[in-house]
């Protein structure tokens, strides 16, 4: 897998802006990547030191259809994963002022 | 921040003011956090987002366009206070730069007045005298409006009411317009039309009535001067044709200097039996006069106090033309353009006690809004120049109200409708009690005793020898208004 397919997008929520500050960020990632490519991703795409990476899928969440008279399917899965860096190292699209 | 100040003419000031970054971002901090309570960033609470990602979201400039709404007035009216201008209104903001940001606001000062040589204003009075004539005209107004008319069988006397067929023809009329739907029905008749025209090629007919009422009056000047006297004489179903120039100064610029030609034919005549003037009469007429000679004297009251109030009205009209003639005055646009406003708000009133709306107003008259406001701005700059001298007058002559005159003010002002509902008359007084209604009456008290003030200066000049010194003019006439007026 080639590294830029790794990361898919940053995750901004209210739990992710504060788990950055203390140096854990929040990512989408393509399903089939592990920790190892992980770490490698962020490391070549923000110059940091990541220390531990955990990762975990998130399930798709029930959906209904009123088109299709009510039939239940599912979003898609995604992974996710939190990337720890080593103290003091920060990643600037999270920043907060 | 810093602050330069421009003098531009008109009575205004330009403020330049050019505020820190620091003092920039607290307003941005301030914006964002008025925004943030209201926006809706997914992955967050309403008022949690950050502020880095609240930016993100939303529109650039967003943040910077609220930050200024709070910004300006604050920095305007600072730069205003530091600098210790007299403000009358609201100042015009623009913004010069974003980085560092410079706001320029044009600030209405307050207006200078200088009334130049206002006591030596002369004016000559004219007394008003009721004629004899004016007198016997009402009278007949009256005897005619309480009789009915009646068909009668004679010729056309001058008074009658006649109904009539007609049709009239000019010579060099100007073309017809399409759109002017009351004359372009005329061509259908087009037989008419077309014999007519074999005759003289530019002739048009420009009027076409059937049971067309109509006053035979001498003075009367439609649809031409001396119709009137052509139809005289004619009896029931008779035919009349004739020709009338028009004189040059006709006030239908179209007609002037015309030749005209007029085909009548008579339908009906409806005279009025007259009654005499007399006491018996002087009883049915109103509420009942006692006799004609108090009927008479009633008129002639109400005439010569209605004159009078013209001949004043025109007087002080005239008075405060002179002043503001010799006077100099500097003033703000805003100042005409709040009057405007005010002029608009008692339209729309108006409109709105006749139960219709402004809007549905200008659509049926075919104008908008800004014809109207610029249609009202030579009577608002007026009246913005007539309060201002008033104003300075009122300042210069030092003259104040008295409680007792407000007091009667306000209660002839609000004292108009008597047979207001109880409802209204409870309205009524909480507004005289208010302090607004007080300090405009006060106001106007003032305005009107200013007025005064000048009709007497300009009326002493002309009773008083001419010879008198200026000097000593300036003060008598000031003082004798006082002590008249209170």
């Amino acid at each position: 897998m080639h590294p830029l397919e790794v990361l898919r997008r940053p995750v901004v929520t209210e739990k992710s802006v504060l788990m950055a500050e203390e140096g854990k960020y929040v990512f989408q990632t393509h399903p089939n990547a592990n920790k190892m490519q992980i770490k490698e991703a962020v490391t070549q795409a923000f110059e940091v030191t990541v220390l531990k990476v955990n990762t975990l899928t998130m399930p798709g969440k029930r959906r209904r259809s009123r088109q299709r008279g009510g039939w239940e399917s599912r979003s898609k899965a995604w992974k996710k994963a939190i990337v720890t860096l080593a103290p003091g190292e920060r990643i600037e699209l999270f920043e907060s002022p | 921040m810093k602050v330069s100040t421009e003098r531009i003419p008109d009575s205004q000031i330009v403020l330049n003011i050019e505020v820190d970054d620091d003092e920039f971002e607290v307003h941005k901090n301030r914006a964002y956090k008025k925004i943030v309570q209201q926006a809706n960033v997914p992955g967050f609470r309403k008022g949690k987002a950050p502020r880095r990602v609240l930016e993100q979201v939303l529109k650039p400039g967003a943040l910077v366009e609220e930050a200024l709404e709070t910004l300006v007035p604050e920095f305007t009216a600072k730069a205003i206070q530091s600098e210790g201008i007299e403000a009358v209104g609201q100042p015009t903001v623009e913004i010069e730069q974003e980085a560092p940001l410079i706001v320029k606001a044009t600030v209405p000062l307050k207006p200078t007045v200088d009334l130049g040589d206002y006591q030596s204003v002369r004016v000559a009075w004219e007394e008003s005298n009721v004629t004899e004539d004016e007198i016997t005209e009402v009278l007949e107004n009256m005897q005619r409006d309480g009789t009915p008319w009646e068909p009668v069988d004679r010729a056309i006397e001058m008074g009658d009411m006649v109904t009539l067929k007609l049709e009239a023809w000019g010579t060099g009329l100007p073309p017809l317009e399409p759109d002017e739907n009351t004359i372009s029905n005329e061509d259908i008749p087009a037989d008419s039309d077309e014999d007519k025209t074999d005759n003289t090629t530019d002739e048009r007919q420009f009027m076409n009535e059937d049971d067309w009422t109509y006053y035979p009056r001498p003075e009367s000047e439609f649809p031409a001067p001396g119709f009137s006297d052509a139809i005289i004489g004619m009896s029931q179903n008779e035919e009349r044709e004739f020709n009338i120039a028009i004189p040059k100064d006709h006030s239908i610029e179209d007609l002037a200097g015309k030749e005209t030609r007029y085909k009548v034919t008579l339908k009906e005549i409806k005279g009025q039996d007259l009654a005499p003037m007399d006491d018996e009469w002087a009883k049915g007429i109103g509420e009942g006069y006692e006799s004609f000679d108090a009927l008479k004297l009633s008129v002639t009251e109400d005439l010569s106090s209605r004159k009078e109030e013209e001949v004043k009205q025109n007087y002080e009209t005239e008075v405060l033309k002179q002043v503001i003639e010799g006077a100099t005055l500097e003033f703000a646009p805003i100042m005409v353009n709040q009057e405007i406003e005010h002029l608009l708000r008692t339209q729309a009133e108006r409109l709105r006690s006749m139960g219709m709306e402004l809007e549905s107003y200008l659509s049926m008259s075919g104008t908008t809004i800004e014809d109207m406001v610029e249609q009202m701005r030579p009577d608002a700059e007026s009246r913005v120049t007539n309060s201002l001298i008033l104003g300075q007058v009122i300042e210069e002559e030092s003259i104040e109200a008295t409680e007792d005159e407000i007091q009667t003010e306000l209660e002839r002002v609000t004292g108009l409708d008597e047979n207001a509902t109880p409802e209204q008359q409870e309205q009524m007084k909480q507004l005289i009690e208010s302090e607004e209604a007080r300090t405009s009456v006060q106001r106007s008290v003032k305005q009107r005793k200013a007025m005064d003030s000048l009709v007497t200066i300009a009326r002493d000049g002309t009773t008083k020898a001419d010879n008198t010194k200026e000097g000593e003019d300036t003060n008598s006439p000031t003082e004798d208004s006082e002590t008249t007026d209170k």
